[in-house]
């Protein structure tokens, strides 16, 4: 059957089909994005901390929406060749615009990369600072909870294996033996029979895997299976007391608590199938008793350095030579003495807003928030860093001061004979990358506005954030001790709710536009043969996917202002 | 919609300006938001460049809505879809004023100083 009105239109409508479908499914776009925008402010408005604005590098932004323009013009055009009939021109045109798709996403990629490599910490005090972690082959690098461990107990029920690698790796040659002497319960025609396993002090193979006998993985295996029959044994002999218990009351109370025999006694047949039931209990009546057991299996370990990633689990106490448990999401515990879980950052941003805006929220004086920042610094330590971070700050406050005095000579007073313009607490409280190189030019000493601005790196030096190769001597190496640590993350969408809706509506429009690009490329190459049967089918067509590329950039258009520049 | 070879050209000389004037309010919206001299409101972000980004936004899309995707001349059924469902896109973006509704954070959300 031939489908009506491919190339042309419905003479009531006006329109062909894929003109039609297309636009229903622009429609529906247009309420997924108002909807995600939407999601944007609700975030904003109830953000309880200080909404990243204007952090993201501008230039790469700025120059993804002209790839943009520049791309809804060539397809617009490539669209005019077809119309003209002039094949080449489409071609060509089209090429750009794939093109401009290939460089746009090249570009969203550096950007996330820049992103999902950088590193911020949050203080206790609230205190952010922004940085490179340094890896984990570099010194004590990584980002690690670093216990030396000495008793390791795992969870029969739900020990995950990745995990049980990973700390089998790390206690690499150390001895390991058994805690407690472990005897399996082993049902055979629901008799129960114990064999031992293995006892206290026997060395354990960390290596072999759950066929290796004597190994860690199969004691775990042998001991969890046991441990499985056991609870099913125990459940059966509940069940059956249970059922035991009923029937007793059932006889003793005379029926008066026996909703089953009230009801059988209009139905005979259920009243047999009780009766059957129950006569079978009685035959299990001499199943078992309820046998011990236990879900852990402890070993013992001589002072293994084991690290584990935050993300798998928690540290109770994280200062150095603290006894302290690290409890994995898998139940498993490592117990030991808390070795240096810091971590090494080269810091590129020093960040106190959010700090003041919970001593704000607290009613603090500026006197004593002014003190709390000051506390901080004092408490960074003796370290060369520390040191370069307090003169970073000495720095930092004469720009404010000096910017201060510009504002108020630029705007005047007004008539309260307060400033009409003050510094904002990005201003204020925020170190960014860029003068912190400044500030090392001037050596670390601020007496024009001028100069560091003109010390400043520009837009090109810093295209996606703070740039550690060039300007590697101006960010200070620190050492953070774990247990100042509230919370820490790259730049992710685990960061905040700024970088989750930012990633949600970036990515999914990123999506848009490898979509969009697959379908032109798709008339570019394969579209002769429709242009050959009829010029128009093709010039249809692309329009509709030229609808769309349009639409992917109409998204960007608000995309662009609302996440770079507000 | 423009057919003949004419119309079609004349209508690229129109893209080409459109994609100018699209490339300056970009510019323009960059400038606002970077540079102090044209910091409209207070010093550093508010709602007067909140409003002025949102503006020259908008009428950027418009210019690539009316004229890219051809609105200024299409048929009335597209009509229907696409505004009805723009209707539902700016109702679900000014949801957040129901917000402002809720007695129990309306306090906590208006301005200092203002209801006290």
């Amino acid at each position: 059957m031939e489908i009506p009105y491919i190339v042309n239109a419905r003479k009531d409508t006006g329109l062909n089909n894929s003109k039609i479908a297309i636009w229903l499914f622009l429609a529906s776009e247009v309420m997924l994005f108002g909807g995600l925008f939407s999601s944007y402010i609700f975030l904003r408005i109830y953000a309880d901390y200080p909404w990243p604005e204007r952090v993201l590098p501008v230039l790469p932004g700025l120059v993804n929406t002209f790839i943009l323009i520049a791309s809804s013009v060539t397809v617009v055009f490539a669209w005019a060749s077809l119309k003209l009939r002039k094949w080449g021109a489409f071609k060509g045109y089209m090429s750009f615009t794939i093109l401009c798709a290939a460089v746009f996403m090249v570009l969203k990629g550096f950007e996330y990369k820049a992103k999902l490599t950088h590193q911020s910490i949050q203080y206790n005090d609230w205190t952010n600072i922004e940085g490179h972690l340094h890896p984990e082959d570099h010194g004590h690098g990584g980002n690690f909870y670093v216990v030396n461990a000495n008793e390791i107990n795992f969870d029969l029920g739900s020990y995950y294996d990745p995990y049980l690698d990973e700390i089998t790796a790390r206690i690499g040659d150390k001895k390991a033996t058994a805690a407690k002497d472990v005897v399996l319960n082993v049902f055979e025609d629901d008799k129960l029979i114990q064999k031992p396993l293995i006892k206290a002090g026997d060395v354990i193979d960390l290596e072999g895997d759950d066929e290796t006998e004597g190994s860690l993985r199969y004691i775990l295996a042998k001991a969890k299976q046991s441990f499985i029959e056991t609870r099913m044994h125990n459940e059966q002999v509940r069940e059956s007391a249970g059922r035991q218990s009923w029937k007793n009351v059932k006889s003793n109370e005379g029926g008066r608590f026996n909703a089953v025999r009230d009801l059988t006694q209009y139905d005979q047949a259920k009243k047999d199938a009780v009766n059957e039931e129950n006569s079978l209990i009685l035959e299990r009546e001499d199943f078992g008793t309820i046998v011990a057991n236990t879900s852990l299996f402890k070993i013992k370990v001589d002072n293994a350095l084991i690290k584990i990633k935050p993300s798998w689990g928690r540290m109770s106490s994280p200062k150095e030579g603290e006894d302290t448990t690290i409890s994995l999401l898998d139940k498993t515990a490592i117990v030991g003495v808390a070795g240096d879980s810091g971590m090494e950052i080269d810091v590129d941003a020093v960040d106190h807003r959010h700090l003041v805006m919970k001593a704000r929220d607290r009613k603090y004086s500026q006197e004593k928030i002014d003190g709390m920042i000051e506390d901080w610094y004092a408490n960074l330590g003796d370290s060369e860093g520390a040191a370069q971070i307090r003169k970073l700050w000495g720095a930092h406050k004469q720009w404010r001061s000096l910017f201060a005095a510009k504002l108020k000579e630029d705007y005047d007073l007004d008539e309260d004979d307060q400033p009409n313009r003050v510094p904002t607490d990005l201003d204020m409280y925020r170190i960014t990358w860029k003068q912190m190189v400044a500030y090392k030019e001037l050596d670390y000493n601020v007496t024009s506005l001028e100069e560091v601005k003109e010390n400043e790196p520009g837009m090109i030096a810093g295209f996606t954030g703070a740039n550690h190769k060039k300007f590697h001597d101006s960010f200070p190496l620190l050492n953070v001790a774990r247990h100042d640590v509230k919370f820490e993350s790259v730049f992710s969408p685990k960061m905040n709710n700024y970088y989750a809706i930012y990633f949600t509506i970036t990515g999914l429009h990123g999506l848009h536009v490898i979509g969009g690009a697959l379908v032109l490329a798709y008339y570019l190459f394969f579209g002769r043969k429709m242009y050959l049967a009829n010029p128009e089918w093709l010039a249809n067509r692309v329009e509709v996917g030229g609808l769309f590329w349009h639409f992917v950039d109409l998204v960007w258009i608000f995309a662009f202002p609302i996440f770079y520049l507000m | 919609m423009a057919d003949s070879p004419e119309a079609i050209k004349k209508s690229v000389k129109l893209y080409r300006f459109i994609g100018l004037l699209l490339f300056i309010f970009t510019g323009i919206t960059v400038a606002v938001a970077t540079i102090p001299a044209l910091d409209f409101g207070g010093h550093g972000f508010d709602a007067y460049d909140a409003v002025i980004g949102l503006c020259i936004a908008t009428f950027k899309a418009s210019l690539v809505a009316v004229i890219f995707m051809h609105l200024n001349h299409e048929k009335k059924a597209i009509y229907w879809i696409f505004f009805g469902a723009l209707f539902f896109g700016v109702a679900l973006i000014l949801l957040f004023a129901l917000a402002f509704m809720d007695p129990i954070t309306f306090d906590a959300l208006l301005p200092k100083g203002v209801g006290e």
